[in-house]
């Protein structure tokens, strides 16, 4: 069966292509390719050679989150237990797949177009990098469905956004724009439509170049020497 | 010094010394807003900065002068105008316990690790879909 997320090496470049039914819905389907896919990316990290990857949508949009209901339901039967403190290992399992991402030890870009919403701004935010074309809607409107971010929206939004952006986004579940999602620092470069691409490969060739061994502890030091370069 | 007390947030005003917020009756609230009038001082530093971090919800100073000495102790800085609609804002249509459990996540986040927010927030997703799962 063809597989809705395709990744390939590009002369040392990974290349994420998310492309599933309704821009991406991530269904049960959905969760699986994409751990499937990160499971073949952690493989290919422990061999060395790579240079960066980059995470995309392979329509008009990043990716429009989960299917609420769909999450609820498959959610609900995993059993949790508070007092024993033992989390579903589905749950562990795939919270992982999400959170490497940033202790890959290559730079990891997310090109953000479109719908970047819910679980799915959570692929981005757990990326180092968010390249983001004008015209996108972002958000995590999870409260406004009775729950929360929980593959790493919240601790990654305070990491970027600062604790009362964090609070507020998180609180109130709104969606905002690009030139919003750049100034609060959830996104780190702000493109046209239809340059992000060009310009995460552009960051992705000076960090391998220009900056000797990446280091992911250090992210937000290329991404200055980037803004800065030519200065 | 005043104290209102809601349901998730308490507002406190007319305080000099920061001190005073010590030994005074909050409540149990998501969010504390303290005004600044102007003038507040810190008192102990040691002794506000434990008081501070050991609180159990979001602190909020409502000032204009974000910058102001005093607002390193708070978690956050808001607007000094509007604080109660910012509150109100913030949490509409939610329920408490989805709130409480939210703000925990960010209480966590004071003096925690980013392993400790990311664990904070799973165990808060799943009481969240058990709480719903009730009904």
């Amino acid at each position: 069966m063809m597989s809705d997320i395709l990744l390939n090496n590009e002369n040392g470049i990974l290349s994420v292509v998310m492309d599933a039914p309704k821009n991406n819905l991530m269904t049960t389907q959905f969760h699986e390719e994409f751990e499937a896919v990160m499971e073949n990316v952690r493989a290919i990290a422990e061999g060395g050679g790579i240079r960066g990857m980059i995470i995309r949508g392979g329509g008009r949009h990043f990716c429009v989150g989960a299917d609420v209901d769909a999450l609820k339901e498959r959610t609900a039967k995993e059993l949790y237990d508070d007092a024993a403190g033992k989390l579903p290992e589905s749950h562990v399992t795939q919270k992982r797949h999400f959170t490497f991402l940033r202790d890959l030890p290559f730079p990891v870009v997310s090109v953000v177009s479109g719908f970047c919403i819910g679980s799915g701004s959570e692929i981005a935010l757990n990326c180092h990098y968010r390249v983001v074309e004008k015209g996108a809607r972002i958000g995590q409107p999870e409260s406004t469905f009775g729950i929360l971010p929980g593959l790493g929206g919240i601790a990654r939004t305070i990491e970027l956004c600062g604790m009362k952006n964090a609070y507020e986004l998180v609180m109130t579940g709104r969606l905002f724009p690009s030139e919003e999602a750049c100034a609060l620092g959830w996104g780190d470069i702000l493109t046209d439509k239809k340059q992000g691409l060009a310009e995460a490969y552009s960051l992705i060739d000076f960090i391998s170049e220009d900056c000797g061994e990446f280091s992911p502890a250090d992210y937000r030091r290329y991404i200055t020497l980037y803004k800065n370069k030519g200065e | 010094m005043k104290i209102i007390k809601n349901e998730l947030y308490t507002e406190v005003s007319k305080v000099d010394m920061l001190s005073e917020l010590t030994s005074a009756d909050l409540g149990e609230p998501c969010l504390l807003i303290v005004h600044d009038n102007g003038s507040m001082r810190a008192g102990d530093e040691a002794e506000e900065v434990s008081f501070f971090s050991d609180l159990p919800y979001i602190t909020a100073l409502a000032s204009d002068e974000p910058y102001a000495d005093i607002a390193k102790f708070f978690d956050i800085v808001i607007p000094a105008k509007k604080a109660c609609e910012y509150a109100e804002n913030l949490f509409k249509d939610k329920t408490a316990f989805q709130i409480r459990e939210i703000t925990s996540c960010f209480v966590t986040a004071r003096n925690g690790s980013i392993n400790d927010i990311l664990d904070a927030e799973s165990r808060a997703f799943y009481r969240l879909i058990k709480h719903i799962g009730r009904g």
